[in-house]
């Protein structure tokens, strides 16, 4: 047979250690943004305000009513209440506290009424009816905002739902019971086993707010470390990841290509203009890549002059076409941009090769086509076929314009 | 007030095992992680179960055979005092022994076949504690001295771990002082539940911080990879600028002085194409190492991009900067020429610029960087200090105007 009141207190020390390490990682921790941080204020205010009136409500029968029911469901209501604006908060929407302070205002409003006052069930019904609708509130949140796809509001939902229950089954069983008055139920059967939920519910929610906390900071630096931070293409990395994974999914022997663009006048440029026309082609570029992206095209910022794109099943001459497309276009929107002073050189590798060979080695190929390209006085795309015994033969290409700065006609 | 011990001991194990089923679940779903991270993840999934199922067979002391609620609850609670530690362990990287996870547990079991020690409840206590508290202290030292990546939560788990040792010195000194007969006879006491009080808050707070520690490192793996260039260690563009950009937006109400050295590799390009790639990232790497060595500790290093770099000193002035800048270039050619015995000379570039914080991080790096670019132009191995003119156009400093910091000229 379990205790209430010493699971009452049992609940306020898991609040307590909850809001003790919101506190810590509050005060500690390097916030990504103010949306994060106040959430951690609130969580960790929310869990101690909550524990305390929880605490309270264990000693009802020692303490005066006044404290155990009035003001230990008012702490309560009001700290569940800062729960909702703390998930607000962490999905920057407007935090709305005065909602948490309206809730336990109109329980201080509805305790003044003595027909309210003196029946168990109506206090129960109000009570539990308002957790409920907080903590659905907070899932709902936790649901729709979740834009950035992370893990743990899915463990949040999951903890909180199971939580919205017991507090649901809570008003169940004392409206189907009618003790005369709550001390009464202390000696019941079925109120233990509630609280333990609401305890088990409660531990696994405060873990997945902690760790949300944490996973906001780790995908911001997830994002920077996959990003390009001039053009927002993925970065080298990213882009291997990337291709790798798309490659895998291709039918075994599958044909792919990457295209590597290299605009290596762009250092002249940056000399002759500066650094910041320099970068201004460079993201020119870059946009012109993302316009080919497809979902079976991935596009990348391999170095600092160097872009490249994967496509998937593709043949020799669409590739060519396609190079010479994204290469005109950039022509005729640097002609545009400039005014006709600057024309960028762009020079291209193209590699066919098929699944069973490795992104990497491909790109080293495509290196040795674009160093080609650019010791051709002709042409400025030369294409390589990486067979199956991982030689890498040139490719010869029909007839096709031949693309050089001086034949854009705009 | 009097709190139920049974209760506070069945609170325990539903936390236990509720911790145990989340660290499960992150086991099984959580993706980016290393080997350690999912070892340890497992290793304290399973000590939290170990120790909620041992709780489980203490707290129903006297309804159930002793045998149960004591040998075989105390083995459980051991093993999973173990894992725990191992757990940490394996997490920091450092030898977990898992060995000492099975001896205690055996030990303990073959003494209580020893009828005096079975029936003796200080003797138990003390051997059970003094191990308690041996690993407790363990986890605390391995928190603070292993934590190389200086992890927050680990720091967190081990304060909240002493907290646990506490209560353990404090359940020990008062069964030592009261003798009580049994093991039951305690559990009115007022002791007893401020002990498994202070428990169960320890105890939650170490079933958080596990799950926390995985996705701290991941968070820190990620952070690097952001903020660091890969090649030479040095931080970013993004790194450099946001550092720098911090110095100078706390600083911009006095207006402090703070310099700009722009670095570039002269004729890189040949490097790269006569001596191979691997040859152009050492010179690389090397260079990186020189920048290290040559600024103090209050400097902001960054590579910019291929062969630019960029360093930001707060508090200097022109001269100090000059000097830096030609420390930097002089260490760089002397260290290259050791490297390759003598055959390869690689010089730098410079552009400097001395200002102060009322003008924009933005817009002195972009001047300093036109200081490079004049340098370049001179030939190799110059400097070029620029000044912002006070309409805030960018002119060459005429005192310091393009000097050359090589004695010799180098072919």
């Amino acid at each position: 047979m379990l205790d209430a009141k010493t699971l009452f207190a049992c609940l306020m020390v898991a609040e307590l250690a909850g809001g003790a390490i919101l506190a810590f990682l509050f005060l500690f921790w390097k916030h990504p943004n103010a949306g994060t941080r106040w959430s951690t204020g609130l969580w960790s205010m929310a869990y101690i305000i909550g524990g305390t009136g929880t605490f309270l409500l264990g000693l009802r029968g020692t303490l005066p009513d006044e404290v155990t029911l009035v003001l230990a469901n008012f702490l309560i209501l009001f700290g569940t209440g800062l729960r909702r604006s703390a998930i607000a908060s962490f999905f920057d929407a407007p935090r709305r506290i005065w909602i948490a302070v309206a809730v336990g205002g109109l329980w201080l409003l509805l305790c003044l009424v003595p027909q309210f006052r003196n029946s168990l069930i109506a206090r129960v019904n109000f009570n539990e009816a308002m957790m409920v609708l907080l903590v659905a509130w907070t899932i709902w949140l936790s649901i729709r905002l979740n834009g950035e796809k992370l893990y743990t509001p899915v463990i949040y939902t999951i903890s909180s739902a199971f939580e919205c229950c017991a507090y649901a089954g809570m008003a169940l069983y004392f409206s189907v019971s009618s003790y005369p008055d709550y001390l009464t139920s202390f000696r019941s059967f079925g109120l233990p086993y509630l609280l333990l939920a609401v305890l088990v519910s409660m531990v696994l929610s405060m873990i997945s707010v902690v760790a949300m906390i944490i996973e906001r900071s780790l995908l911001k630096y997830q994002q920077q470390a996959l990003e390009d931070a001039l053009t927002g293409l993925p970065n080298r990395r990213a882009f291997l990841q990337q291709s790798e994974t798309m490659k895998g999914k291709l039918a075994n022997g599958a044909q792919f290509a990457v295209i590597v663009f290299d605009l290596e006048e762009v250092k002249s440029i940056k000399q002759t203009f500066g650094r910041a026309m320099g970068d201004a082609i460079l993201k020119l570029f870059g946009s012109v890549c993302r316009e080919a992206a497809t979902p079976n095209r991935i596009p990348g910022r391999l170095s600092d002059e160097e872009y490249a794109l994967f496509c998937c099943g593709a043949e020799a001459e669409e590739m060519e076409t396609l190079a010479n497309r994204l290469m005109r276009r950039f022509s005729v929107s640097c002609h545009e941009a400039a005014g006709g002073k600057l024309k960028p050189e762009v020079s291209t590798g193209i590699v066919l090769a098929n699944s069973e060979h490795t992104v990497e080695r491909v790109l080293e190929i495509a290196d040795r086509a674009v160093r080609h390209a650019k010791n051709d006085a002709n042409t400025k795309v030369k294409i390589f076929r990486l067979d199956e015994n991982d030689r890498a033969q040139p490719t010869e290409i029909r007839g096709y314009a031949r693309l050089t700065p001086g034949h854009v006609s705009v | 007030m009097t709190l139920d011990t049974p209760t506070l001991f069945t609170c325990l194990m539903i936390a236990e095992l509720a911790g145990s089923a989340v660290l499960l679940l992150f086991f099984l779903f959580w993706k980016p992680r290393g080997g350690a991270c999912s070892q340890s993840l497992l290793l304290w999934a399973s000590g939290l179960f170990c120790i909620g199922c041992g709780t489980a067979l203490l707290a129903m002391r006297g309804e159930i055979s002793d045998t149960l609620s004591i040998i075989v609850a105390n083995v459980f609670v051991v093993a999973g005092v173990g894992l725990r530690r191992s757990g940490l362990a394996t997490f920091l990287k450092t030898p977990s022994y898992p060995w000492l996870i099975v001896i205690p547990a055996a030990a303990w079991t073959v003494l209580c076949f020893y009828s005096p020690f079975r029936e003796s409840l200080i003797a138990r206590v003390n051997y059970l504690y003094f191990f308690f508290l041996l690993n407790g202290l363990w986890i605390v030292w391995m928190a603070f001295r292993e934590n190389r990546e200086k992890l927050l939560s680990v720091k967190l788990l081990g304060l909240s771990m002493l907290l646990e040792c506490c209560a353990f010195v404090w359940f020990t000194l008062n069964q030592n002082l009261h003798d009580f007969p049994t093991f039951l006879s305690a559990f009115p006491e007022n002791f007893m539940t401020i002990y498994l009080v202070t428990l169960l808050f320890s105890n939650i707070m170490t079933i958080v911080l596990p799950a926390c520690m995985v996705i701290e490192r991941n968070l820190q793996r990620f952070k690097e990879q952001a903020l660091q260039d890969p090649l030479t260690g040095l931080p970013n563009r993004r790194a450099f600028l946001d550092d720098a950009e911090a110095w100078v937006s706390r600083n911009s109400a006095e207006k402090k002085t703070y310099s700009i050295i722009a670095l570039e590799l002269d004729g890189f390009d040949t490097v790269r194409d006569t001596f191979g790639n691997a040859m152009g990232d050492a010179v690389l790497q090397l260079f990186g190492r020189v920048l290290k060595d040559s600024v103090g500790e209050t400097a902001v290093l960054g590579r910019i991009v291929g062969e630019q770099f960029v360093v930001f000193l707060p508090k200097s002035d022109r001269e100090f900067a000059a000097l830096t800048a030609q420390r930097i270039c002089r260490k760089f050619g002397v260290a290259c020429q050791e490297a390759s015995e003598g055959k390869l000379l690689v010089t730098a570039s410079v552009g400097l610029l001395t200002t102060h914080t009322g003008v924009g991080l933005d817009r002195a790096v972009e001047v300093a960087d036109r200081g490079l670019s004049q340098a370049k132009q001179q030939g190799r191995a110059q400097v070029v200090a620029m000044d912002l003119s006070p309409g805030g156009g960018a002119v060459k400093n005429p005192g310091k105007a393009g000097f050359s910091f090589l004695r010799k000229k180098v072919a």
